[in-house]
Order: C-alpha cells, then structure tokens, then sequence
C-alpha cells in the first residue's frame, strides 16, 4: 500500500532544488501543462514519500534538470509545443535516459502503442487509481536504478579493459578465440614466456581468476560499449 | 287667367322643387355643402320669382318700394351663394374677389335697409302703369339711389370672377363645366343689364329678374344632377369592385373591419368579424374586441390601438384571438386611421388575416430546423469527444490526485490541516471546473427550441473557442482571435449561434489537418459596420474550389472523408433564420474565409 519509507513532505520550492541536485535519492518529475493537474499530483507523490520535482512544460524541464539526476518522469501526453512523445525522445538521446510513465486523458490507442514502443514505462489514464500511478512510478524508478547500475558497472569494466596495453590487447584477442599460448606466440611472432606475462597481467587488469570469466566481462562490455567511443 | 303670376309661379315652383331635393341630399350627407349652397340659392330664386309676381302689379309707390326693398336680400342671397358655389363645386376661382363680391353685396344690403326706400331708388314718387302684351305693369319713377353703384361693381366684380373661373376650367380640360356654368351665369348677367337697359328705353316693363335668375338655378341644377348620374356611375362601379373584394376577401381568407372612434363601434364583414372572435349581431365595442384577444397579446394590442388613435401609426400587429371554444387563432391586422377635416382620426379600418395555419407550418419548419441543429450538434461533439475527454480528465484526475494526498495528510501523525484545507479549497475549483465543462457539453446535446435573447457576440466567439480549445491542440493547431474592443450585440439564440461558429472552425480545423504544423493556423476575426456584425474564419487549407465555393452551404456537398456534409449546410439556416448572411471566399493568403453577418442590436454595445 505505501510506498519505501521515504519522508516527503517538504515545501515545494525547496525539494524541487534539493532533489534536482541530490545525486542519491530519485526524484519524480512531473510535467504536465494543467496547473491543476500538476499541483494534484505533486502533493500525492509528495505525501506519498517522494521527492518531486513539478514542471510545467516539457522544454522547462529539459533546460533546468540535472543531467545525472536519478529518478522517472511522469509527463502529460498531450501539452501545446513539445508533447509527452517529444519529450521522451529527447531524453532517450540523453547521457541519463529516464524511464517515462504517460498520463493522458484521452486513451487514445496509437499514441500509447507508439508510446509503449519507444519504451515508454507504463501509459496511464489521468483518472487512473492512485495505486496504479505509485506501481508504475515504482516500477520505472527500480528500473532506472538497475540501469543506472548497469551502466556503472558497464563504466568500471570499461575503465579495466582500457588500462590495457595494446599488446595485451592483441593477447586477449587471441585468448577470447581460445588459443593456446603457444599458438598466440607463434602468431605475434614472440616467445611464449611473454605471452604468459601478458596473460597475467592482462588477467589481474580486468580482475578476473579465470578465462570464463574474462570471456564473460569481454561479452558484457562488447554488448554495449559505452557512449562516445 | 293671366300669363305672367303663371309662368312665374311654375319657374318658382321648379327653383323650390330644386331647392327641396338638394336639401335633402344635404341632410343625408353633412359634406355636400355644395348642395345645402345650391338650395339657398334656389330658395333665393324662387323668392325672386315670387315677389316679382308681386312687384309688378303693386299698386303705390310705397308698396313698390318696400317690395323692390325685399327682392334685394333674395339677389343678394343668390348671387353671395352663387359665388361661394362655384368656388366650392368647380374648385376654382379668386378667394379675394369671392369675399369682395360678397362684402359688396353685404354692403349694398345695408344701404337698402337703410335708405328710406331701397338700394335702387332713394325715392319712389309714383307708379306709371303699362299694358304690355295683355298685362297691366306697374312701372316706377322716382329719384335714382346713388348707392346703387355698389351693386353695379359688384355686378361687375362677378362677371369678372366668373370669366377667371371659366378660363381656369377651360384650361383644366373640364370644359363642359365651364361652358354651363360660368356661361349661364354670365349670360345671366349679360341679359339682366340688356333687360334693365330694356325696360329704361321702356321696351320692356320689367327686368324680369325671375326667369333670369332660375336659368342660374337651372345651370347649378344642371351640374349638380350630372354629379347625381354620375354618382349612379360611381355606385356601379362601387358594386362592382365591392363583389371583386368580397370575392377576394374570401379567397385569401381575409376579413375587413372599421372601428368607428368617437362612437366606439366595430363594423365589418362577417368573416371579419369572426375572425376578431365576435359575433355580427351584438353591439360591438373595443372593449368587446379586446376580451377575446389572448391575455398574454392583450398589452401589445392596445398599445397598437393607442399609436394609431394618438399618432396616427399604421396598425401592424399579430395577435391571437381566443374563440368561444377556447381554442387559440394567430390573427395578422393591418390598418389606418381615418382622419377628418380636423385632422383628428375619426375611424381605424383595415384587414384581418386568419394565419394560424401559416403560424403552425412555420413552427413546425421551425422545429424541424431545431432538430436536424440538434442532431448535427451531437455529431459534430462526438468529434470532439476524445478532447473533450481530456479536457474533463485534467480537472478530474486533479481532483482525484488530490483527494488521495489529502487523505494520506490526514493520516500524518498529527494531520497536516493546512495542506488539507488547500486541498479540498482546490478539489472544489476543479469540481467546478469539471461541472462547467459538463454543462457546456449538455446545453449543446440537449434537444431543445431555439430562445432569442440579446447576446454578446464576443463573449460569444471566446466560450466556443474555449471549448475547442483541446481540440485545437490534438490537432497541433493554433487558434487566433483577432476580436475588436468593442462589438455591438446581437439578437438570436446562444446555442446555434455557437454552434454555427464551432461548425465553421472544425470545418477549418479538418481542412488543415494535412498540412505542415507550421501553416495549421485559424483566425476568427469580428468586425461591425451599418448595423451589422460580421464574423469571419480564416484558414490557409487547400480552399475551396471554384465550384464548390457557390454549393458549400448545400447539404451533403462534403468533400472531406469524416464530415456528415451538413455541418456548414446547418451553419446556413441557422444564419438565414437570424436574418444574417453566409458566405465564403477564396483566402488572399491560400485557403478560405468563411463568413457570415448578423443584424446588429441597436443602441446596446458590448464592452
């Protein structure tokens, strides 16, 4: 029924700009051009435990939040200039994608498909119970921390692998397709004694105990190498 | 027995005969005064004839003086009544030589009763007798009166007003009037100089004023009897055009009626009277017209009555009249005031028209039209209804967001009563928010009958683009109103007004919907000149067509995939039935501008 013991509750003003810079602790973004609508939900996600963070227009809210702000944002489908698909497409091209929760009044069926396509969180009726409006919001705030996990995680392994030298490199290459030593040294044309160094040290770089796990790390960061390479 | 007291006697006797008849056709008809002038004149006449039977055989000077003094008033008489006769009956004639020739004559009566004798003689010292063709004539001699030249220049004044009045007919075509009259009166005067002038050269013993005078009797007489035949004429004809108008009356189911003020009598044709809700046989008074005029018509009635008693304002009213039944009939009456010669209106008459079935027919078009508004305002809002879904959603989920955080600061330990107090202060605006909407959308489903009230057109433009406005913006669509400061208002009914302009903005609306975001834009603008306000929406869609743009506003001419084609069709009776126009016309700016006018309320601005 109620959410994480987290306490809300605070004024607006203030945990708008202490959400917005607090780097640890998610914040609800609410944007919707119905300034009725706007305070409403401010004040249930508010009670309700969470820091919120309220905008009236999808372009307010790009040009003021935090790019490594965590959190969802929960934004009216239709507004007047840049509407809820807009604004999702413009976070998905961002450093810090946020998962997106869609409000609309209309239950109008091809924007929500097009909506749950581009990965839209949930798409729910502004009518909708507050139960549900909580489950989603919840749902989108575990998967931005999972992702934004992910995309730590993906960061750290990225800073090992890149500790690595270039011939350790082309000796972890080899390593990756299963050859033997002996075969490496043949095909860099060096000695076998320095393919076994550079094994080692290429092994104790990306902190790993065994070529399985080597392998492993190697595919996770291949899957989706970081943004700017 | 002798010639004279017998031809004299049968021409008095004729002037009397006269005189009686035209008597009594003035007792008939007060306004013939031209006949009450003529009898006088005639009465005068005859009294000549008489007297001059008398005059002629007088024996003593003193007997002929008194006679002679008598026969004065009886020319006096006829030749003042002559004149004002033909001024009256040929419309003619010098009004400064009709008083003259009357004050002269007035004049020289005085001095004849007066003088010692008369006006011609100062003094009669005897009487010479004169056989003349068998009869003895008593012929005077005496002392001339010098006054009698007032009679002579009055003799001479009148052959002058004659003459003048003679030519002035002539001129007038009406030469028949002129040569009767005029002539015989001055052939009388000419003949009654050459009989005086006769009777000093002793040719003739007397002036034979008698038979002079009855031929002027006889020429009055003469075209006052052709006004006789030709009245007879006149009531034919009156016959006649009196069974075309029955016949008329009948067909076009009209009734004819006359209100006698000063009597206060209603007369008119039975159906007339029937369709006043009267019987013909009782004494009909306004009073009586007025109880069986519906209550609710009555006011408006008696103040038609009034503008035309007091005015002299045509009536022009409809009204209903309540048969002894119960059962109510729309009646149309027109009608003028009749004035008399003061001017004061003296009868109302006029027509009645039963329209009650003219009355039903329209009422029945009338709520035809209402329907077919009606079903083409509940289609044209279940286009509307996915943003109009919105727009209601917005003031609901915020009502329900809010309801649901004032509940969990209730549950704070303590309460948090200031947020909730803030709360349910904002649960209540969009409550009535969200009412409004509703109440919007209802005024617009309800069936309903057209009501006139005076409206302000702009207050008017703004509520019909508020409610358009989600549909706007689902559409990415910009909706501009260009409105003036001040626009006067209008008469007509607000919810066909407004649908008239939502028709003409979504047909807009749809008409852009292919084109670039950036040209999505509609303008209403309103403007007010000679009486007249004019509305007109602007878009920059593909336009209409050459032909298309005469047979827009025809039914079922849609060219667009969605419409019903009877939206702007709608929007056509409705302005038609408000007394407007509609219109449409190519954009200068690529697209079309829409336009329709309304009569303007006077004297009332909207600020």
């Amino acid at each position: 029924m109620s959410p994480p013991g987290r306490r809300g509750g605070e004024s607006f003003g203030r945990e708008r700009e202490g959400s917005a810079v607090s780097a640890d602790r998610p914040v609800v973004f609410v944007v919707d051009d119905d300034a009725a609508f706007l305070a409403g939900a401010t004040r249930l996600l508010r009670a309700s435990g969470y820091a919120v963070a309220p905008f009236a227009s999808a372009t307010e809210f790009l040009a003021q939040r935090a790019p490594c702000a965590a959190g969802c944002v929960v934004v009216d489908l239709d507004m007047p200039g840049m509407d809820g698909l807009a604004l999702q497409a413009a976070l998905a091209g961002s450093d810090a994608p946020l998962p997106v929760v869609f409000l609309t009044g209309r239950g109008d069926v091809p924007a929500s498909v097009r909506a749950m396509r581009s990965g839209a969180e949930d798409f729910l009726t502004k009518t909708a119970p507050k139960e549900e409006l909580i489950a989603a919001i919840e749902r989108a705030l575990k998967r931005e921390a999972r992702e934004r996990n992910d995309r730590a995680r993906r960061q750290e392994l990225q800073a090992r692998f890149e500790r690595l030298t270039s011939r350790e490199r082309e000796v972890l290459v080899h390593v990756l397709r299963g050859r033997l030593n002996k075969q490496i040294a043949a095909d860099l044309g060096i000695d076998e004694r320095s393919v076994k160094r550079h094994r080692t040290s290429l092994m104790s770089k990306i902190e790993v105990a065994s070529v399985a796990e080597l392998a492993r790390l190697a595919a996770e960061v291949d899957a989706q190498p970081p943004k700017g390479r | 027995m002798s010639w004279i007291p017998l031809v004299w006697s049968v021409a008095a006797g004729v002037c009397f005969c006269l005189a009686g008849l035209h008597f009594l056709v003035w007792l008939r008809s007060r306004e013939s005064t031209a006949s009450l002038l003529f009898s006088t004149a005639a009465i005068a006449a005859g009294a000549i004839g008489l007297q001059e039977i008398l005059l002629l055989r007088a024996q003593t000077a003193t007997e002929y003086g008194e006679l002679l003094r008598w026969m004065h008033l009886s020319v006096a008489i006829i030749v003042i009544a002559s004149v004002w006769f033909i001024r009256l009956h040929l419309r003619a004639g010098r009004l400064w030589l009709a008083w003259s020739i009357s004050g002269l004559r007035a004049l020289a009566l005085i001095v004849n009763f007066q003088a010692s004798t008369n006006a011609t003689f100062s003094e009669i010292t005897s009487l010479r007798f004169v056989p003349w063709l068998g009869e003895v004539f008593s012929i005077p001699i005496g002392e001339p009166n010098p006054w009698r030249m007032l009679i002579h220049a009055s003799t001479v004044l009148l052959l002058i007003y004659v003459v003048d009045v003679g030519i002035t007919t002539w001129r007038r075509v009406d030469r028949r009037r002129a040569v009767i009259l005029c002539g015989a009166i001055s052939a009388v005067i000419v003949l009654g100089v050459i009989f005086s002038q006769l009777m000093v050269w002793q040719v003739m013993p007397g002036p034979f004023s008698g038979l002079i005078f009855l031929l002027i009797v006889l020429a009055m007489a003469a075209e006052l009897s052709i006004d006789l035949i030709r009245a007879r004429q006149t009531a034919a004809d009156l016959r006649r055009s009196e069974a075309w108008m029955s016949h008329a009356a009948l067909a076009a189911n009209l009734g004819m009626w006359d209100w006698d003020i000063t009597r206060d009598r209603i007369s008119g044709t039975r159906s007339g009277l029937v369709q006043a809700g009267l019987a013909d046989d009782e004494r009909l008074t306004l009073e009586r017209f007025l109880e069986s005029v519906h209550a609710e018509d009555r006011g408006s009635v008696r103040q038609a009555i009034r503008r035309v008693v007091e005015d002299g304002e045509p009536v022009d009213i409809e009204y209903r009249m309540v048969d002894s039944r119960g059962g109510a009939r729309w009646i149309s009456a027109r009608g003028e005031a009749d004035r008399g010669p003061d001017g004061k209106p003296r009868h109302v008459r006029g027509v009645t028209i039963d329209i009650t079935s003219q009355k039903r027919k329209d009422a029945e078009l009338q709520q035809q039209r209402d329907q077919l508004a009606h079903i083409q305002r509940v289609s044209a809002l279940g286009q509307l209804s996915s943003a109009l879904a919105h727009e209601i959603s917005q003031p609901l989920g915020a009502m329900l967001r809010n309801a649901e955080a004032g509940e969990l600061y209730l549950k704070k330990t303590p309460p948090e009563l200031d947020e909730v107090n803030a709360i349910l202060g904002d649960i209540q605006r969009d409550g009535k928010r969200a009412a409004a909407i509703i109440d919007r959308m209802r005024s617009f489903l309800m069936p309903r009958e057209s009501v006139l009230e005076t409206l302000e057109l702009k207050e008017l433009l703004e509520q019909v683009a508020t409610f358009l406005r989600a549909e706007f913006r689902a559409y990415d669509t910009r909706l501009v109103l260009d409105l003036p400061r001040v626009l006067p208002a209008v008469r007509g009914d607000r919810i066909q007004l407004q649908q008239v302009v939502l028709n003409l903005l979504l047909n807009s609306l749809e008409a852009l919907s292919e084109f670039p975001s950036e040209r999505r834009e509609v303008v209403i603008r309103a403007s007010s000149m000679a009486g007249v306000v004019e509305v007109a929406v602007f878009d920059s869609g593909p336009g209409f067509s050459a032909d298309r743009m005469h047979s827009a506003f025809e039914p079922f001419m849609s060219t667009k995939r969605t419409g019903t084609g009877i939206g702007l069709a709608i929007c056509k009776t409705i302005i038609d039935s408000h007394g407007g126009r509609i219109w449409a016309e190519h954009n200068p700016g690529g697209g079309a501008i829409l336009r329709f006018t309304l009569p303007a309320v006077q004297g009332v601005v909207a600020t």
